[in-house]
């Protein structure tokens, strides 16, 4: 070595890099002292720079041929090698490993699964381009949440005078009849009145054809017609010829000009607000039979859909709103204390949906959480027993990063079989979710495992993997080789701390999710108690459509046809009763404005949901006639106008008067004049709007005195009513053979059907809440099993000094009530919480129900004993003499 | 004999350069050894094997004095164990059972 350089020293970043990629214990440090007392013999004899590449040139093959992972990881074999241990390892412990898979694949599957949903739901942007600059309006009136369309003039006179929305367009749908020339029966289409701008406002571009013009939507224009994509495919068999073909709708001929992309298609209904992509026909809103009416100025039917301008924000637009309205409300009549809002098309679509996907989605992590925990748990039991092989391992001279490689390898490999089987289990949850409710959000039903998904899949499990790897290294890295050599069980005295804290842990995350399950059953259970106002049971409801234009200049004999078919049901054996109406008792329908006469003329409008029925609808519904008489066959459209209203009317707009005999101006709604319309009776209340909703005030009229294209036919059985089906159908086709019968279904069903968001969610949480407990009676299990292994010594003395069997079995209850206790405690401080957080989805409970805080605990204590029995019996079965003469 | 402690072939040369190297058996003499011994390794491939031999408990190794070209950095000796002694002696015999009666064929 000459003394002009004592100590030339390997190239500096050469060896920053080869100390990060070998462990930093004496045998990583051992083989940097190899390279270097190599280098330094080199150096001696050749040119500094060739020395220089040859250490560079070995710390890089070094690198390759070791494959070690970086800071501090284990020094030699590399990852494949490790991985290939601990396979190994984990498939001589079969048990373990399944048990610690499925459990790791129930949390991440559940997770997958709401990962998805909220995917299709929330985040999955709208099929516009710029969404975020579309808006919807609606009114919002003085009855808590209703909202409503506006009218057409009302739309036509905001479309003229707002400045800060850039375009606006207005749809509104309607059922139509297409007929055939073939002597296909009719069918039934749901077609839509759109204004000419409302798809180049939205950026949806025909896939074929051509859009709206002006010009179509001029009153006289040729009839057109754009049809949907899955119309296209399905009725028009994808024909790329089949732009300019006719379809006849209500009797009416429109040539096909355009079919809409695939990306406007769907199930999805818009929240009632956007367009729909479930209309499969879309006509130019003044040729089509939306527009029937449009002049009257209290038929609130039109959507309107607006473009914000160019940086306007929604506060500023709806200020302008707000002052534009002033003038509308002036000239058009306004339902009285409504108030015309700006909705962002976003928020139209999943408002409803946010809560409870924030509700599922802090479930299943819950669920996750608990599920490691549970791996956790079984991992460190893993380790325990390991505990001499490792410490064994380590005194033959295995680095600690050596054997925490290997224990993060083992836990990479149970993760990352745990997200393949969640991968599955995720996948056939969703499907089975979609399958038990397709649509209890919007977009629900569009919902699939897609790359974003698995993505998170992907990463959650990585993070799992790093989670359950570094449990077994906090106790693993600080056994004490000797100690453990020993026989003793020194070295994992703080794993034996750790577990009860992740038993106390689970049994907390227990509790919440069991409480929040239990608050929202106890809702539904509440929902369902409540009396809808009417008799459901029996009831088929089937709906037939009149087309338009023939009701409008057919009046008496579309009355007739359904006063005919009406007659024809009752006479039908096994027919209890029969009644038509233009909404079943389920359907919320819509509000109309009306005056009250002896208000005087400047009356404020006020609003009530509109219901024409057939006479004899409430004696079939069985709902109860309060006050006044029934509809008789004699209201017909040449009797005066009479109405009957509900409970709810007269408490919000006749509480201090008698309502039988108050009148009411009501806009008729074919514009056959408005004669006023007098009160003639009062009847209970329908829950139209749902179990859970006020009763909005609603006024019944006579079907003869406002007739209506599309009745629901309602016919109670004294059987079962879907027998009743087939006969329904006959009978229309006897009266009118043009007429499609739809939506036939029974009321039972309805109803069922109306909670189905609250059903949906009070089901999977009640499944999660049921994973949840069952993994933390498994991890309560588990670590008094452990225990009871680990005082077997001291329950062998006690037993040998007399103890009795009660006094060893309370040993083990005492241990695992408490930790119960303490879980149990601090979950209910945490539902407390999540109680607040879900105060919207509750539902005549309160978030600090007593019942379910009782009962939940109760529920937990019952498992934990259970989980305390198989371990409490094994510490009964201890044999002193056996255990004493051990060791 | 069970599986951990059936010699590979380079297993068994690693361990007797540790043998004949002894007491001097630091990683660069034996694979100096190896090389003059024409099974010449690289470098990653002799720690493997070490690690893989102490991992059989065949090997050990204790740390001796530094040097200044070491900069500091420990000197490992291999040891071989018992156990390792009892694995070449076994593997020994196997190969002379095998090798028996064939001289004439093989010369």
């Amino acid at each position: 070595m000459g003394e002009r350089r004592p100590d030339p020293g390997p190239p500096r970043l050469a060896e920053r890099w080869l100390r990060r990629f070998l462990s930093a214990d004496a045998a990583g440090r051992a083989i940097r002292g190899d390279l270097r007392e190599e280098y330094v013999e080199l150096a001696a004899r050749r040119p500094r720079w060739l020395a220089n590449a040859w250490y560079w040139w070995e710390v890089l093959r070094l690198r390759l041929e070791l494959g070690g992972t970086g800071t501090g990881a284990g020094m030699i074999g590399g990852i494949p090698h490790d991985l290939r241990l601990a396979a190994r390892g984990l498939l001589r412990a079969p048990g373990f490993t399944l048990v610690t898979v499925v459990t790791l694949a129930l949390g991440l599957g559940a997770n997958t699964a709401i990962f998805a949903t909220i995917r299709a739901v929330i985040l999955t942007p709208l099929p516009y381009e710029r969404p975020t600059e579309v808006v919807a309006l609606r009114n919002y009136g003085n009855q808590q949440g209703a909202t409503w369309a506006l009218s057409f003039p009302q739309f036509e006179e905001l479309r003229r005078s707002l400045g800060s929305v850039s375009d606006m367009a207005a749809w509104r749908s309607v059922p139509t009849a297409q007929t055939f020339d073939d002597g296909r029966p009719p069918a039934r289409v749901v077609s839509a009145g759109a204004t000419a701008r409302l798809f180049p406002m939205l950026g949806i571009e025909p896939s074929l054809g051509r859009g709206f013009g002006p010009a179509d939507d001029e009153p006289g224009a040729p009839r057109v017609a754009m049809v949907s994509y899955g119309f296209w495919r399905s009725r028009l068999a994808a024909d790329t010829a089949a732009v300019g073909r006719e379809l006849r709708l209500d009797g009416e001929g429109y040539t096909v000009v355009g079919v809409l992309p695939r990306a406007f298609s769907g199930d999805t209904d818009g929240g009632g607000v956007l367009p729909p992509a479930s209309v499969e026909v879309w006509l130019p809103y003044l040729n089509s039979p939306a527009a029937e009416g449009r002049a009257l100025p209290g038929l609130t039917n039109v959507n309107p859909v607006a473009r914000l301008d160019d940086g306007v924000s929604l506060e500023v637009a709806q200020a302008e709103l707000d002052a534009a309205m002033v003038e509308v409300a002036r000239r058009h009549e306004a339902l009285d204390g409504s108030h015309t809002v700006y909705v962002p098309a976003r928020d139209a679509l999943t408002a409803g949906a946010r809560t409870p996907m924030a509700l599922l989605w802090g479930a299943v992590i819950f669920v996750l959480l608990l599920a490691c925990v549970n791996a956790a748990n079984l991992i460190l039991e893993r380790t325990e027993n390991r505990g001499h092989e490792l410490s064994l391992r380590r005194a033959l001279g295995a680095g600690r990063g050596r054997v925490l490689r290997q224990l993060l390898s083992e836990s990479a490999i149970l993760a990352g079989l745990g997200g393949v089987l969640g991968f599955l289990l995720g996948a056939g949850g969703l499907r089975a979710m979609v399958g038990l409710q397709p649509d209890p959000f919007p977009r629900f039903a569009e919902t699939s495992v897609d790359g974003a998904t698995v993505a998170f899949l992907v990463a959650t499990t990585a993070l799992v993997a790093l989670i359950l790897g570094l449990i077994p290294v906090l106790g693993a890295v600080r056994a004490r080789v000797a100690g453990s050599l020993r026989g003793a069980h020194n070295g994992s005295r703080r794993l034996g701390r750790l577990r009860p804290t992740l038993v106390v842990t689970q049994v907390a995350l227990a509790t919440v999710l069991l409480t929040g399950a239990g608050l929202l059953t106890r809702s539904l259970d509440r929902v369902l108690r409540i009396e809808p106002g009417f008799d459901p049971h029996h009831v088929v409801s089937a709906r037939v459509d009149h087309p338009t234009a023939f009701v409008s200049d057919n009046w008496p004999s579309h009355v007739a046809f359904v006063r005919d078919v009406v007659e024809r049901l009752r006479g039908t054996p096994g027919v209890a009763a029969a009644a038509a109406a233009y909404q079943d008792p389920t359907d919320p329908g819509w509000n109309n404005g009306f005056t009250i006469v002896r208000d005087g003329v400047d009356a404020p409008t006020r609003g009530a949901i509109y219901r024409p029925v057939s006479p004899g609808y409430f004696a079939a519904l069985g709902v109860p006639l309060l006050d006044g008489r029934d509809f008789g066959a004699d209201d017909d459209e040449s009797a005066p106008r009479v109405a009957v209203v509900n409970q709810a009317f007269v408490r919000r707009y006749m509480s201090q008067i008698e309502p039988l005999g108050e009148r009411l101006r009501y806009g008729s709604f074919w514009g056959m004049g408005d004669p006023d319309v007098e009160i003639v009776g009062v009847v209970g209340d329908v829950r139209f709007s749902g179990r859970d909703a006020d009763v909005p005030p609603a006024i019944y009229f006579p079907h003869p005195q406002q007739p209506v294209k599309e009745v629901a036919l309602l016919v109670r059985t004294q059987g079962e009513p879907t027998a009743f089906v087939e006969e329904i159908r006959r009978i229309v086709a006897d009266v009118d053979p043009t007429l499609p019968v739809f939506q036939i279904t029974t009321l039972e069903e309805k109803l069922v059907d109306a909670n189905r968001d609250r059903r949906f969610l009070a089901a999977l949480l009640g499944a999660f809440a049921l994973i949840a407990v069952t993994l933390a009676g498994v991890g309560l299990y588990g670590v008094l099993g452990f225990m009871v292994a680990r005082r077997t010594r001291e329950i062998g003395i006690r037993v040998a000094l007399g103890a009795r069997a009660e006094s060893i079995l309370g040993l083990v209850v005492r241990q695992g009530v408490t930790l119960l206790a303490v879980g149990v405690a601090a979950g209910l401080l945490a539902s407390l919480l999540v109680g607040r957080a879900i105060r919207s989805l509750l539902f005549g409970v309160s978030p600090l129900d007593v019942a379910t805080h009782l009962s939940v605990p109760a529920l937990l204590f019952m498992v934990g004993l259970l989980a305390c029995v198989v371990p409490g019996w094994r510490a009964l079965r201890v044999d002193p003499v056996e255990t004493l003469t051990e060791e | 004999m069970n599986d951990a402690t059936t010699l590979g072939e380079f297993e068994q040369l690693v361990l007797l350069s540790v043998l004949r190297m002894k007491p001097d058996a630091t990683a660069i003499v034996v694979r100096r050894e190896l090389n003059q011994g024409g099974r010449p390794v690289s470098r990653g491939a002799l720690y493997k094997t070490l690690e893989r031999l102490e991992v059989k408990g065949l090997l050990t190794w204790e740390v001796s004095e530094s040097t200044p070209a070491r900069g500091g950095l420990p000197r490992r000796r291999f040891v071989v164990t018992p156990a390792g002694v009892d694995a070449l002696r076994s593997a020994r015999e196997t190969l002379l059972y095998f090798w028996s009666g064939l001289e004439g064929q093989l010369g």
